[in-house]
């Protein structure tokens, strides 16, 4: 059985989710070794990839969907949910 | 950095031991009319048309008074600038108190000129710094990183692209006026480096003449990292770090290496967007402003319109 966690995440960052926050959340997802993926409607991005990310065009209080499916993919939820209530520490 | 002061020693050069302690050069001006307050002996004294033809108008006798007070002073040495003939009895008193005198065939605001940027260069701070600079897109980028990191390698295959090599290994550095720090190899052979594996090689030989500089201005730092080393602070290169060298601040990228891939391709492009910065096309910042726009209209991105990208655009 693969191991999947799922959780929705709320953008509190004021200007959405803009590059310097998709480099934040980039480098943290990146820390995993879970594949990790964000989705907005229809839209589906890697959360490791800033260009991914950046697709999804996430203004404040968007509500998005995290994926994590991998052998840390527990704690990678956990923990990305707490980083963006706190908007990964940028304003 | 050699500069063509055309110097040509007249007498005194006995006295060429004499220690020059300031890069400053002055025109003994009021001095020849035997006003020496606020006169500064310790710089080299530039005798130029003026003081020449001011000279030339006096009696031989109040001459030798002259030069017998001002090369009393233990002058570092004296030079007279345009080629024009010296009066014998500066000759004389140079001897005597060997005073070392140079004739140049250059005009006095040329020579002044030329000599202070000199002799800033002479007496700047300096610095020798383990690392190697090349000249990429005509950039000089100091290229620094633990021993065995690749900077050798990396500096093999940016001369091997066409760039320029500077120095391998050590670097020194010097700060000049204007707020540059220059470049050049500490090794006397400038030339030849050390790549592990083969050996020492020269560069001239290998590559040509157009390979290689003899010195060059440092443009930016680029530091080689170790993959599990890497910080990734600024992963979408919004920020510009910096990097400070002889107080001088320089623009720094920072390279994460690993086996297959290729730094030296990374670096090139490296200093092509920071020209393109230079010239106001800040990738980072455009691409962000656009998001920003699109956050803001809300207008994402469908399906269906990025099915037009596909073919061009890999995610």
């Amino acid at each position: 059985m693969t191991d999947r966690h799922e959780a929705t995440v709320t953008i509190t960052n004021e200007r959405g989710l803009h590059l310097h926050v998709a480099g934040l959340v980039s480098k943290r997802a990146a820390s995993y070794q879970s594949e990790i993926t964000l989705i907005n409607r229809d839209i589906k991005a890697n959360a490791k990839s800033i260009m991914s990310l950046a697709l999804l065009a996430a203004p404040k209080t968007t509500k998005l969907t995290l994926i994590a499916v991998g052998p840390d993919s527990e704690q990678a939820v956990n923990e990305l949910v707490e980083a963006f209530a706190d908007g990964f520490g940028a304003p | 950095m050699q500069y063509e002061l055309s110097l040509r020693l007249i007498s005194g050069g006995e006295g060429l031991e004499r220690e020059l302690t300031t890069p400053q050069v002055t025109r003994p001006g009021l001095a020849l009319a035997g006003y020496f307050k606020h006169f500064s002996p310790e710089r080299i004294q530039v005798l130029g048309q003026q003081e020449v033809t001011y000279l030339t108008d006096l009696t031989s006798e109040r001459r030798r008074h002259i030069f017998e007070q001002l090369l009393s002073q233990q002058l570092p040495c004296i030079v007279v600038t345009r080629g024009q003939e010296i009066p014998p009895e500066l000759i004389e008193e140079s001897r005597r108190t060997q005073t070392p005198l140079f004739s140049t065939r250059m005009a006095t605001a040329s020579f002044i000129g030329r000599a202070i940027v000199f002799l800033e260069e002479e007496f700047g701070p300096s610095e020798v710094v383990h690392a190697n600079l090349v000249e990429v897109y005509g950039v000089g980028v100091l290229i620094l990183g633990k021993s065995g990191i690749g900077k050798s390698e990396c500096t093999l295959e940016l001369v091997k692209r066409g760039h320029r090599f500077v120095a391998d290994d050590s670097v020194i550095l010097k700060h000049i006026t204007g707020h540059r720090v220059i470049g050049t190899s500490a090794h006397p052979l400038k030339h030849y480096m050390e790549v592990r594996g083969i050996g020492i090689i020269d560069v001239v030989t290998l590559f040509g003449v157009t390979s290689v500089r003899s010195h060059k201005r440092v443009g930016m730092v680029c530091s080689l990292e170790a993959w599990d080393e890497y910080q990734e602070d600024n992963r979408a290169g919004l920020d510009e770090e910096e990097f400070e060298l002889l107080s001088e601040k320089l623009p720094h990228i920072r390279i994460p290496v690993r086996p297959g891939r290729s730094p030296a391709v990374m670096l090139e492009v490296a200093t092509t967007d920071w020209l393109a910065r230079r010239m106001g096309h800040f990738a980072a910042r455009e691409f962000n402003e656009a998001l920003l726009r699109q956050i803001e209209s809300q207008q994402h991105l469908s399906a269906k319109e990025f099915e037009d990208w596909d073919d061009q655009v890999d995610f």
